[in-house]
Protein backbone atom coordinates (compact mmCIF):
# COMPACT_ATOMS: atom_id res chain seq x y z
CA UNK A 1 0.00 0.00 0.00
CA UNK A 2 2.85 2.35 1.02
CA UNK A 3 4.65 1.39 -2.15
CA UNK A 4 1.78 2.26 -4.50
CA UNK A 5 1.11 5.62 -2.90
CA UNK A 6 4.74 6.68 -3.33
CA UNK A 7 4.52 5.55 -6.94
CA UNK A 8 1.45 7.72 -7.34
CA UNK A 9 3.32 10.65 -5.85
CA UNK A 10 6.13 10.21 -8.36
CA UNK A 11 3.55 10.12 -11.16
CA UNK A 12 1.85 13.24 -9.88
CA UNK A 13 5.15 15.12 -9.47
CA UNK A 14 6.42 14.17 -12.91
CA UNK A 15 3.11 15.17 -14.49
CA UNK A 16 3.36 18.55 -12.78
CA UNK A 17 6.93 19.17 -13.93
CA UNK A 18 6.24 17.91 -17.43
CA UNK A 19 3.21 20.15 -17.68
CA UNK A 20 5.20 23.23 -16.67
CA UNK A 21 7.83 22.36 -19.26
CA UNK A 22 5.15 21.88 -21.92
CA UNK A 23 3.51 25.20 -21.14
CA UNK A 24 6.89 26.93 -21.38
CA UNK A 25 7.68 25.23 -24.67
CA UNK A 26 4.27 25.95 -26.19
CA UNK A 27 3.85 29.56 -25.16
CA UNK A 28 7.42 30.86 -24.89
CA UNK A 29 9.94 28.70 -26.65
CA UNK A 30 8.42 27.40 -29.86
CA UNK A 31 8.21 29.98 -32.67
CA UNK A 32 4.81 31.22 -33.82
CA UNK A 33 3.71 29.55 -37.05
CA UNK A 34 4.03 32.05 -39.91
CA UNK A 35 0.78 31.45 -41.76
CA UNK A 36 -1.69 30.55 -39.06
CA UNK A 37 -0.24 32.62 -36.24
CA UNK A 38 -0.81 31.90 -32.53
CA UNK A 39 -3.92 29.81 -33.21
CA UNK A 40 -1.65 27.03 -34.42
CA UNK A 41 -0.65 26.46 -30.76
CA UNK A 42 -3.98 24.63 -30.33
CA UNK A 43 -2.17 21.86 -32.22
CA UNK A 44 -0.08 21.07 -29.10
CA UNK A 45 -3.23 20.41 -27.10
CA UNK A 46 -5.39 18.98 -29.85
CA UNK A 47 -3.09 16.21 -31.05
CA UNK A 48 -2.12 14.93 -27.56
CA UNK A 49 -5.79 14.95 -26.54
CA UNK A 50 -6.63 12.83 -29.56
CA UNK A 51 -3.81 10.45 -28.70
CA UNK A 52 -4.98 10.16 -25.09
CA UNK A 53 -8.56 9.57 -26.23
CA UNK A 54 -7.50 6.67 -28.45
CA UNK A 55 -5.26 5.28 -25.72
CA UNK A 56 -8.12 5.53 -23.22
CA UNK A 57 -10.55 3.71 -25.50
CA UNK A 58 -8.01 1.01 -26.18
CA UNK A 59 -7.69 0.56 -22.42
CA UNK A 60 -11.50 0.28 -22.20
CA UNK A 61 -11.36 -2.45 -24.84
CA UNK A 62 -8.52 -4.37 -23.20
CA UNK A 63 -9.90 -4.01 -19.66
CA UNK A 64 -13.39 -5.07 -20.83
CA UNK A 65 -11.92 -8.21 -22.37
CA UNK A 66 -10.06 -8.94 -19.15
CA UNK A 67 -13.19 -8.29 -17.10
CA UNK A 68 -15.25 -10.77 -19.10
CA UNK A 69 -12.45 -13.31 -18.80
CA UNK A 70 -11.56 -12.95 -15.14
CA UNK A 71 -14.66 -11.28 -13.60
CA UNK A 72 -12.34 -9.24 -11.38
CA UNK A 73 -14.01 -5.98 -10.35
CA UNK A 74 -10.73 -4.12 -10.82
CA UNK A 75 -10.87 -4.51 -14.60
CA UNK A 76 -14.39 -3.19 -14.74
CA UNK A 77 -13.33 -0.16 -12.71
CA UNK A 78 -10.36 0.44 -15.01
CA UNK A 79 -12.60 0.22 -18.09
CA UNK A 80 -15.25 2.55 -16.68
CA UNK A 81 -12.74 5.12 -15.45
CA UNK A 82 -10.77 5.05 -18.67
CA UNK A 83 -13.95 5.60 -20.69
CA UNK A 84 -14.75 8.67 -18.60
CA UNK A 85 -11.30 10.14 -19.14
CA UNK A 86 -11.46 9.20 -22.82
CA UNK A 87 -14.79 10.97 -23.35
CA UNK A 88 -13.44 14.11 -21.67
CA UNK A 89 -10.42 14.17 -23.97
CA UNK A 90 -12.54 13.41 -27.03
CA UNK A 91 -14.66 16.40 -26.07
CA UNK A 92 -11.50 18.50 -25.90
CA UNK A 93 -10.52 17.25 -29.37
CA UNK A 94 -13.96 18.09 -30.73
CA UNK A 95 -13.85 21.60 -29.26
CA UNK A 96 -10.27 22.50 -30.18
CA UNK A 97 -10.55 20.96 -33.66
CA UNK A 98 -13.24 23.31 -35.00
CA UNK A 99 -11.52 26.36 -33.46
CA UNK A 100 -8.36 25.47 -35.31
CA UNK A 101 -10.30 24.49 -38.43
CA UNK A 102 -12.07 27.84 -38.52
CA UNK A 103 -8.72 29.63 -38.43
CA UNK A 104 -6.84 27.49 -40.94
CA UNK A 105 -9.56 26.11 -43.26
CA UNK A 106 -12.08 28.89 -42.79
CA UNK A 107 -14.81 26.51 -41.68
CA UNK A 108 -15.84 25.09 -38.32
CA UNK A 109 -16.61 21.61 -39.45
CA UNK A 110 -15.79 19.38 -42.39
CA UNK A 111 -16.73 15.72 -42.79
CA UNK A 112 -13.10 14.74 -42.85
CA UNK A 113 -12.52 11.06 -41.97
CA UNK A 114 -10.62 11.80 -38.79
CA UNK A 115 -13.09 14.41 -37.57
CA UNK A 116 -16.09 12.27 -38.33
CA UNK A 117 -14.59 9.16 -36.78
CA UNK A 118 -13.77 11.13 -33.63
CA UNK A 119 -17.34 12.37 -33.43
CA UNK A 120 -18.73 8.86 -33.82
CA UNK A 121 -16.20 7.64 -31.26
CA UNK A 122 -17.54 10.22 -28.85
CA UNK A 123 -21.11 8.97 -29.35
CA UNK A 124 -20.06 5.34 -28.93
CA UNK A 125 -18.33 5.90 -25.62
CA UNK A 126 -21.06 8.21 -24.38
CA UNK A 127 -23.38 5.27 -25.03
CA UNK A 128 -20.95 3.05 -23.13
CA UNK A 129 -21.07 5.38 -20.13
CA UNK A 130 -24.88 5.50 -20.27
CA UNK A 131 -25.02 1.69 -20.22
CA UNK A 132 -22.53 1.50 -17.42
CA UNK A 133 -24.37 4.12 -15.38
CA UNK A 134 -27.68 2.33 -15.74
CA UNK A 135 -25.93 -0.83 -14.57
CA UNK A 136 -25.96 0.63 -11.05
CA UNK A 137 -23.20 -1.68 -9.92
CA UNK A 138 -25.08 -4.90 -10.73
CA UNK A 139 -22.49 -7.39 -11.82
CA UNK A 140 -24.54 -8.73 -14.70
CA UNK A 141 -25.16 -5.25 -16.08
CA UNK A 142 -21.49 -4.34 -15.76
CA UNK A 143 -20.81 -7.30 -18.02
CA UNK A 144 -23.18 -5.77 -20.56
CA UNK A 145 -21.15 -2.57 -20.49
CA UNK A 146 -17.98 -4.61 -21.02
CA UNK A 147 -19.52 -6.31 -24.05
CA UNK A 148 -20.41 -2.92 -25.50
CA UNK A 149 -16.92 -1.62 -24.71
CA UNK A 150 -15.54 -4.40 -26.89
CA UNK A 151 -17.85 -4.16 -29.89
CA UNK A 152 -17.67 -0.36 -29.82
CA UNK A 153 -13.93 -0.58 -30.28
CA UNK A 154 -14.24 -3.17 -33.05
CA UNK A 155 -16.61 -0.83 -34.89
CA UNK A 156 -14.18 2.11 -34.93
CA UNK A 157 -11.90 0.96 -37.78
CA UNK A 158 -14.96 0.16 -39.93
CA UNK A 159 -16.32 3.63 -39.26
CA UNK A 160 -12.99 5.14 -40.29
CA UNK A 161 -12.85 3.09 -43.49
CA UNK A 162 -16.43 3.97 -44.39
CA UNK A 163 -15.96 7.68 -43.84
CA UNK A 164 -12.69 7.71 -45.75
CA UNK A 165 -14.29 6.14 -48.80
CA UNK A 166 -17.26 8.40 -48.45
CA UNK A 167 -14.97 11.41 -48.61
CA UNK A 168 -12.75 10.18 -51.43
CA UNK A 169 -15.69 9.37 -53.66
CA UNK A 170 -16.97 12.87 -53.00
CA UNK A 171 -14.68 15.74 -54.06
CA UNK A 172 -11.92 16.34 -51.55
CA UNK A 173 -12.24 19.88 -50.27
CA UNK A 174 -9.27 19.96 -47.96
CA UNK A 175 -6.05 18.11 -48.68
CA UNK A 176 -4.39 16.71 -45.62
CA UNK A 177 -1.48 19.04 -44.88
CA UNK A 178 1.56 16.87 -45.26
CA UNK A 179 4.01 19.62 -44.42
CA UNK A 180 6.86 18.18 -42.33
CA UNK A 181 7.11 19.79 -38.93
CA UNK A 182 10.21 21.82 -38.03
CA UNK A 183 12.24 20.27 -35.22
CA UNK A 184 11.24 22.85 -32.60
CA UNK A 185 7.57 22.15 -33.17
CA UNK A 186 8.10 18.42 -33.24
CA UNK A 187 10.00 18.57 -29.93
CA UNK A 188 7.21 20.60 -28.34
CA UNK A 189 4.60 18.17 -29.63
CA UNK A 190 6.52 15.20 -28.25
CA UNK A 191 6.82 16.78 -24.81
CA UNK A 192 3.13 17.63 -24.87
CA UNK A 193 2.31 14.04 -25.82
CA UNK A 194 4.29 12.84 -22.82
CA UNK A 195 2.53 15.33 -20.53
CA UNK A 196 -0.92 14.34 -21.69
CA UNK A 197 -0.11 10.65 -21.35
CA UNK A 198 1.04 11.22 -17.77
CA UNK A 199 -2.07 13.31 -17.15
CA UNK A 200 -4.18 10.45 -18.47
CA UNK A 201 -2.75 8.07 -15.89
CA UNK A 202 -3.21 10.62 -13.09
CA UNK A 203 -6.85 11.13 -14.03
CA UNK A 204 -7.40 7.41 -14.52
CA UNK A 205 -6.10 6.65 -11.03
CA UNK A 206 -8.18 9.45 -9.49
CA UNK A 207 -11.30 8.32 -11.27
CA UNK A 208 -10.68 4.73 -10.18
CA UNK A 209 -10.22 5.84 -6.60
CA UNK A 210 -13.53 7.71 -6.67
CA UNK A 211 -15.29 4.67 -8.06
CA UNK A 212 -13.74 2.39 -5.46
CA UNK A 213 -14.76 4.79 -2.69
CA UNK A 214 -18.30 4.89 -4.07
CA UNK A 215 -18.52 1.12 -4.06
CA UNK A 216 -17.19 0.96 -0.52
CA UNK A 217 -19.79 3.49 0.55
CA UNK A 218 -22.53 1.52 -1.18
CA UNK A 219 -21.44 -1.63 0.63
CA UNK A 220 -21.37 0.15 3.96
CA UNK A 221 -24.86 1.53 3.38
CA UNK A 222 -26.31 -1.82 2.44
CA UNK A 223 -24.61 -3.46 5.45
CA UNK A 224 -25.93 -0.77 7.74
CA UNK A 225 -29.42 -1.23 6.30
CA UNK A 226 -29.19 -4.96 6.88
CA UNK A 227 -28.08 -4.44 10.50
CA UNK A 228 -30.89 -1.98 11.01
CA UNK B 1 -23.89 -28.15 -38.35
CA UNK B 2 -27.23 -29.63 -39.35
CA UNK B 3 -28.23 -29.78 -35.71
CA UNK B 4 -27.28 -26.14 -35.13
CA UNK B 5 -29.36 -25.21 -38.14
CA UNK B 6 -32.32 -27.14 -36.76
CA UNK B 7 -32.02 -25.33 -33.40
CA UNK B 8 -31.76 -21.93 -35.09
CA UNK B 9 -34.81 -22.75 -37.20
CA UNK B 10 -36.72 -23.68 -34.06
CA UNK B 11 -36.16 -20.25 -32.52
CA UNK B 12 -36.76 -18.55 -35.85
CA UNK B 13 -40.08 -20.29 -36.38
CA UNK B 14 -41.20 -19.75 -32.80
CA UNK B 15 -40.53 -16.02 -32.99
CA UNK B 16 -41.98 -15.52 -36.42
CA UNK B 17 -45.13 -17.52 -35.77
CA UNK B 18 -45.87 -15.78 -32.49
CA UNK B 19 -45.21 -12.42 -34.13
CA UNK B 20 -47.36 -13.10 -37.17
CA UNK B 21 -50.20 -14.35 -34.97
CA UNK B 22 -50.12 -11.41 -32.59
CA UNK B 23 -48.99 -8.92 -35.27
CA UNK B 24 -47.59 -6.77 -32.48
CA UNK B 25 -44.58 -5.29 -34.21
CA UNK B 26 -45.08 -5.73 -37.93
CA UNK B 27 -48.25 -3.67 -38.16
CA UNK B 28 -46.71 -0.87 -36.12
CA UNK B 29 -43.51 -0.98 -38.14
CA UNK B 30 -45.26 -0.85 -41.49
CA UNK B 31 -47.60 1.94 -40.41
CA UNK B 32 -44.73 3.90 -38.96
CA UNK B 33 -42.53 3.66 -42.04
CA UNK B 34 -45.42 4.66 -44.33
CA UNK B 35 -46.13 7.57 -42.00
CA UNK B 36 -42.53 8.75 -42.17
CA UNK B 37 -42.66 8.57 -45.94
CA UNK B 38 -45.85 10.65 -46.08
CA UNK B 39 -44.72 13.17 -43.47
CA UNK B 40 -41.39 13.72 -45.19
CA UNK B 41 -43.04 14.29 -48.51
CA UNK B 42 -45.24 16.91 -46.82
CA UNK B 43 -42.36 18.46 -44.89
CA UNK B 44 -40.01 18.89 -47.84
CA UNK B 45 -42.47 19.29 -50.66
CA UNK B 46 -39.97 17.65 -52.94
CA UNK B 47 -39.37 18.87 -56.45
CA UNK B 48 -38.11 16.22 -58.84
CA UNK B 49 -34.41 17.10 -58.71
CA UNK B 50 -33.92 17.45 -54.97
CA UNK B 51 -35.84 14.27 -54.26
CA UNK B 52 -33.29 12.14 -56.05
CA UNK B 53 -30.54 13.41 -53.79
CA UNK B 54 -32.26 12.79 -50.48
CA UNK B 55 -34.33 9.74 -51.31
CA UNK B 56 -31.72 7.02 -50.57
CA UNK B 57 -31.05 8.60 -47.18
CA UNK B 58 -34.77 8.88 -46.50
CA UNK B 59 -35.45 5.26 -47.43
CA UNK B 60 -32.72 3.97 -45.13
CA UNK B 61 -33.53 6.26 -42.24
CA UNK B 62 -37.19 5.29 -42.32
CA UNK B 63 -36.21 1.62 -42.39
CA UNK B 64 -33.96 2.05 -39.41
CA UNK B 65 -36.49 4.02 -37.42
CA UNK B 66 -39.22 1.48 -37.98
CA UNK B 67 -36.76 -1.38 -37.50
CA UNK B 68 -35.94 -0.07 -34.04
CA UNK B 69 -39.59 -0.49 -33.04
CA UNK B 70 -39.42 -4.17 -33.89
CA UNK B 71 -36.00 -4.71 -32.33
CA UNK B 72 -37.19 -3.30 -29.02
CA UNK B 73 -39.79 -6.06 -28.91
CA UNK B 74 -37.37 -8.88 -29.76
CA UNK B 75 -36.69 -9.91 -26.20
CA UNK B 76 -39.71 -8.31 -24.52
CA UNK B 77 -41.71 -11.39 -25.42
CA UNK B 78 -39.35 -13.59 -23.40
CA UNK B 79 -39.69 -11.56 -20.24
CA UNK B 80 -43.11 -12.98 -19.31
CA UNK B 81 -43.11 -16.17 -17.28
CA UNK B 82 -39.28 -16.29 -17.42
CA UNK B 83 -39.43 -17.63 -20.96
CA UNK B 84 -35.81 -16.74 -21.58
CA UNK B 85 -34.63 -18.94 -18.73
CA UNK B 86 -36.72 -21.71 -20.19
CA UNK B 87 -35.08 -21.35 -23.58
CA UNK B 88 -31.62 -21.08 -22.08
CA UNK B 89 -32.08 -24.27 -20.08
CA UNK B 90 -33.05 -26.11 -23.24
CA UNK B 91 -30.17 -27.49 -25.36
CA UNK B 92 -30.19 -24.37 -27.54
CA UNK B 93 -26.98 -22.36 -27.34
CA UNK B 94 -27.22 -18.57 -26.85
CA UNK B 95 -25.70 -18.01 -30.29
CA UNK B 96 -28.46 -20.06 -31.88
CA UNK B 97 -31.03 -17.92 -30.09
CA UNK B 98 -29.29 -14.84 -31.44
CA UNK B 99 -29.25 -16.04 -35.05
CA UNK B 100 -32.80 -17.34 -34.84
CA UNK B 101 -34.09 -14.06 -33.49
CA UNK B 102 -32.08 -12.03 -35.98
CA UNK B 103 -33.54 -14.08 -38.84
CA UNK B 104 -37.06 -13.54 -37.54
CA UNK B 105 -36.48 -9.76 -37.22
CA UNK B 106 -35.00 -9.74 -40.71
CA UNK B 107 -38.13 -11.30 -42.17
CA UNK B 108 -40.23 -8.69 -40.39
CA UNK B 109 -38.07 -5.93 -41.81
CA UNK B 110 -38.44 -7.46 -45.29
CA UNK B 111 -42.21 -7.32 -44.89
CA UNK B 112 -41.88 -3.60 -44.11
CA UNK B 113 -39.61 -3.11 -47.12
CA UNK B 114 -41.88 -4.98 -49.50
CA UNK B 115 -44.91 -2.91 -48.48
CA UNK B 116 -43.18 0.45 -48.18
CA UNK B 117 -40.85 0.42 -51.15
CA UNK B 118 -43.51 0.54 -53.91
CA UNK B 119 -45.01 3.56 -52.17
CA UNK B 120 -41.85 5.54 -52.91
CA UNK B 121 -42.67 5.20 -56.60
CA UNK B 122 -46.13 6.60 -55.89
CA UNK B 123 -45.30 9.45 -53.55
CA UNK B 124 -41.89 10.49 -54.84
CA UNK B 125 -42.09 9.47 -58.47
CA UNK B 126 -38.99 7.35 -57.97
CA UNK B 127 -37.06 6.19 -60.99
CA UNK B 128 -34.26 3.68 -60.89
CA UNK B 129 -31.63 3.92 -63.63
CA UNK B 130 -29.49 1.05 -62.33
CA UNK B 131 -30.22 -2.62 -61.99
CA UNK B 132 -33.10 -3.59 -59.73
CA UNK B 133 -31.43 -6.87 -58.81
CA UNK B 134 -28.38 -5.17 -57.36
CA UNK B 135 -30.62 -2.70 -55.54
CA UNK B 136 -32.40 -5.61 -53.89
CA UNK B 137 -29.04 -7.16 -53.02
CA UNK B 138 -27.96 -3.89 -51.41
CA UNK B 139 -31.20 -3.70 -49.45
CA UNK B 140 -30.68 -7.30 -48.34
CA UNK B 141 -27.05 -6.88 -47.23
CA UNK B 142 -27.72 -3.55 -45.54
CA UNK B 143 -30.73 -4.90 -43.69
CA UNK B 144 -28.74 -7.93 -42.55
CA UNK B 145 -26.04 -5.69 -41.04
CA UNK B 146 -28.58 -3.49 -39.33
CA UNK B 147 -30.55 -6.42 -37.90
CA UNK B 148 -27.44 -8.31 -36.74
CA UNK B 149 -26.13 -5.40 -34.67
CA UNK B 150 -29.65 -4.42 -33.64
CA UNK B 151 -30.56 -7.89 -32.36
CA UNK B 152 -27.28 -8.07 -30.48
CA UNK B 153 -27.74 -4.71 -28.78
CA UNK B 154 -31.44 -5.33 -28.13
CA UNK B 155 -30.35 -8.31 -26.04
CA UNK B 156 -28.04 -5.95 -24.18
CA UNK B 157 -30.65 -3.28 -23.49
CA UNK B 158 -33.39 -5.77 -22.61
CA UNK B 159 -31.53 -6.28 -19.33
CA UNK B 160 -31.52 -2.62 -18.45
CA UNK B 161 -34.20 -0.25 -17.33
CA UNK B 162 -35.29 2.50 -19.75
CA UNK B 163 -34.31 0.06 -22.48
CA UNK B 164 -36.67 1.35 -25.19
CA UNK B 165 -35.09 4.78 -25.22
CA UNK B 166 -31.60 3.38 -24.81
CA UNK B 167 -31.49 1.10 -27.87
CA UNK B 168 -31.35 3.83 -30.56
CA UNK B 169 -28.77 5.78 -28.57
CA UNK B 170 -26.35 2.88 -28.39
CA UNK B 171 -27.24 1.39 -31.78
CA UNK B 172 -27.04 4.37 -34.14
CA UNK B 173 -23.34 5.20 -33.61
CA UNK B 174 -22.41 1.59 -34.40
CA UNK B 175 -24.59 1.62 -37.50
CA UNK B 176 -22.71 4.50 -39.13
CA UNK B 177 -20.61 2.34 -41.49
CA UNK B 178 -23.43 0.16 -42.77
CA UNK B 179 -25.83 3.08 -43.04
CA UNK B 180 -23.33 5.22 -44.91
CA UNK B 181 -22.40 2.39 -47.26
CA UNK B 182 -26.01 1.40 -47.94
CA UNK B 183 -27.09 4.97 -48.65
CA UNK B 184 -24.14 5.59 -50.97
CA UNK B 185 -24.66 2.33 -52.84
CA UNK B 186 -28.40 2.94 -53.14
CA UNK B 187 -27.95 6.43 -54.54
CA UNK B 188 -25.34 5.14 -56.99
CA UNK B 189 -27.81 2.52 -58.21
CA UNK B 190 -30.61 5.07 -58.47
CA UNK B 191 -28.35 7.27 -60.57
CA UNK B 192 -27.37 4.31 -62.75
CA UNK B 193 -23.63 4.39 -62.10
CA UNK B 194 -21.55 1.39 -63.16
CA UNK B 195 -20.99 -1.44 -60.75
CA UNK B 196 -17.32 -0.78 -60.01
CA UNK B 197 -18.16 2.76 -58.92
CA UNK B 198 -20.03 1.45 -55.90
CA UNK B 199 -18.60 -2.05 -55.51
CA UNK B 200 -16.41 -0.88 -52.55
CA UNK B 201 -19.60 0.00 -50.67
CA UNK B 202 -21.10 -3.43 -51.20
CA UNK B 203 -17.85 -4.99 -50.02
CA UNK B 204 -17.85 -2.78 -46.95
CA UNK B 205 -21.42 -3.85 -46.08
CA UNK B 206 -20.38 -7.45 -46.55
CA UNK B 207 -17.39 -7.02 -44.22
CA UNK B 208 -19.62 -5.33 -41.65
CA UNK B 209 -22.16 -8.17 -41.88
CA UNK B 210 -19.46 -10.79 -41.41
CA UNK B 211 -17.86 -8.97 -38.46
CA UNK B 212 -21.16 -8.77 -36.62
CA UNK B 213 -22.00 -12.35 -37.50
CA UNK B 214 -18.78 -13.58 -35.92
CA UNK B 215 -18.30 -11.21 -32.96
CA UNK B 216 -21.60 -12.23 -31.27
CA UNK B 217 -20.41 -15.83 -31.51
CA UNK B 218 -17.74 -14.86 -28.98
CA UNK B 219 -19.72 -12.36 -26.91
CA UNK B 220 -23.39 -13.30 -26.98
CA UNK B 221 -23.03 -15.81 -24.13
CA UNK B 222 -22.18 -12.95 -21.80
CA UNK B 223 -25.43 -11.18 -22.63
CA UNK B 224 -27.46 -14.26 -21.83
CA UNK B 225 -25.77 -15.20 -18.56
CA UNK B 226 -28.23 -15.43 -15.72
CA UNK B 227 -27.20 -14.86 -12.15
Amino acid sequence: MKHTSSLKRVLLASTFVSMLVSLYLVFVWVPVERQMGPVQKIFYFHVPSAWVAFLAFFVVFAASLMYLKTKLALYDIIAGSSAQVGVVFTTIVLITGPIWGKASWGTWWTWDPRLTTTLILWFIYLAYLIIRNSAKGHEKNLRLAAVFGIIGFIDVPIVFMAVRWWRTIHPVVFEANNIGLPTSMLTTLMVCLLTFTLLYFVLLLKSMKIEQAERKLQNLISEALKAY
Amino acid sequence: MGRALALITTIFKKDLVSELRAKESVVTMVTFSVLILVLFSMAFEPSRETVREILPGLIWMSLIFSGILGLNRTYARERFNDCLIGILSSPIAPYHIYIGKAASSLVQLFIVEIITFPLYFVFYDLEIDGSLGILLLTMLLGSVGFILVGTFLAALTSNLRSNDALLPVILFPLLVPVLLASIEATSAIFAGLTLNQYLPWLKLILVYDLVFLVVPLLLFDYLMEVD
